[in-house]
């Protein structure tokens, strides 16, 4: 006769601490490397985590402005970049709560930034020059530091940009409103950017970044699009603000394709 | 402030709307083609107007989705012919906006009293609160 305790959990499993098993699980699968990355970790749990929201070909199609969008993009090297990606939440924690940007501010000519980051529990510490390659992407072009105004292209002017895309002569670095862009493909590649590479859940607003990308796009100048990614990834999850949100997991499962881990 | 919406009657194509008037029906890309410097900034758009919009972007939106067309020609109106008009079109919203409160109001009275409204008042109370982002009754009687 089967005893009636038969097929229940184990006493140890309700009470007591969890097991190793469970543990794992609720750390989705990470390993962490240090006490600072189990820290991060924490504290990126404490945010809502939404996916990323990509451009739509029928919609580019019905507003005809679909090879238009596309021309811009593939200016930038982007087209591949923005394509959908699921199955992000695991490789977002993971990556970052490890990764650091660490950025050579003291050679100008030739600068010898480095990242770092772990995927699937393994680490990877590279130059930004060789993560770059690992990406596709050139380790050239035009960096507009937020932080460092000189570093920005001689020929942008943030505020002549956005008088000739809004017609406005105000411009404010914090509140310039996307609605005003007159150009409905400026427009869409705006949100795509918002959605995507600077993902966010506040889309209203034009980040300078964004707005650098447009004139580059325009003009047909290169960017370092690796710096870009490294330098927004690398704030989100230094973000210790549990009002901010999470909406680069598209962005980051590309970075683990190219890896080879996603 | 710009922002597309289905072009009526029949709602499969769509229109730039930029300040709230219409500027083209879209697809149009002779009109969006980034190539051409005069697309990146329309003519005939005031600026100035553009710039005291605070309202959220869909918000923004939904609320001039059935407000009637004003359009003016760029150049026929001086800075405070302009200012004078929308002064008093924001008065006018908000008066139409308290009128409209009343009438919810009185309404919504009407149907916790066990009133039965009919049909027509019924859509009309939804189509308003609809407009104002309230959430209307259930439907079918109460």
């Amino acid at each position: 006769m089967a005893s009636r305790r038969m097929g229940k959990e184990p006493a140890s499993s309700s009470g007591g601490p969890p097991s190793k098993r469970q543990a794992t699980l609720r750390n989705h699968d990470i390993e962490f490397n240090t006490p600072e990355q189990r820290g991060r970790y924490k504290s990126l749990l404490s945010k809502p985590l939404h996916p990323c929201r990509y451009p739509d070909s029928y919609s580019m199609n019905k507003l005809g402005i679909r090879d238009n969008a596309y021309r811009l993009l593939s200016n930038l090297g982007w087209v591949e970049l923005l394509r959908p990606m699921k199955r992000f939440e695991n490789f977002t924690y993971e990556f970052l709560s490890s990764m650091a940007f660490t950025k050579d501010r003291l050679n100008f000519d030739n600068p010898d930034h480095s990242v770092s980051f772990r995927l699937m529990n393994i680490d990877y510490e590279m130059s930004l020059e060789k993560f770059c390659l690992e990406m596709g992407f050139a380790n050239a072009g035009f960096i507009h530091d937020s932080w460092n105004h000189d570093l920005k292209p001689e020929a942008y002017n943030p505020a002549t940009f956005w008088t000739r895309i809004t017609g406005l002569t105000h411009y404010n670095s914090r509140s310039n409103k996307a609605s005003n862009i007159h150009n409905l493909v400026l427009r869409y590649l705006q949100r795509v950017m918002s959605c995507t590479i600077w993902g966010r859940k506040e889309v209203g607003t034009t980040r300078t970044d964004e707005l650098c990308m447009l004139w580059a796009m325009l003009s047909n100048n290169p960017v370092n699009t690796c710096y870009y990614l490294f330098d927004y990834l690398a704030s989100i999850g230094a973000k210790f603000d549990n009002r901010a949100e999470i909406v680069v997991g598209g962005i980051i499962m590309f970075i683990a394709r190219k890896f080879g881990v996603g | 402030m710009n922002f597309i919406k289905p072009h009526p009657p029949a709602n499969t194509t769509y229109e730039l709307r930029l300040n709230v008037p219409l500027l083209f029906i879209l697809p149009n890309p002779s009109r969006t083609d980034t190539g051409v410097e005069a697309n990146l900034l329309y003519a005939g758009v005031d600026p100035q107007v553009h710039e005291e919009h605070n309202l959220g972007e869909e918000e923004g939106a939904n609320l001039h989705q059935d407000e009637e067309h004003h359009d003016y020609k760029a150049g026929g109106h001086s800075h405070d012919e302009r200012w004078a008009w929308m002064q008093t079109e924001i008065e006018r919203i908000n008066t139409e906006q308290q009128r409209q409160g009343v009438e919810i109001t009185g309404l919504r009275n009407d149907v916790l009293r066990g009133n039965r409204i009919n049909e027509e008042n019924n859509q009309m109370l939804r189509n308003m609160m609809q407009h104002l982002h309230l959430q209307g009754p259930p439907y079918g009687p109460q």
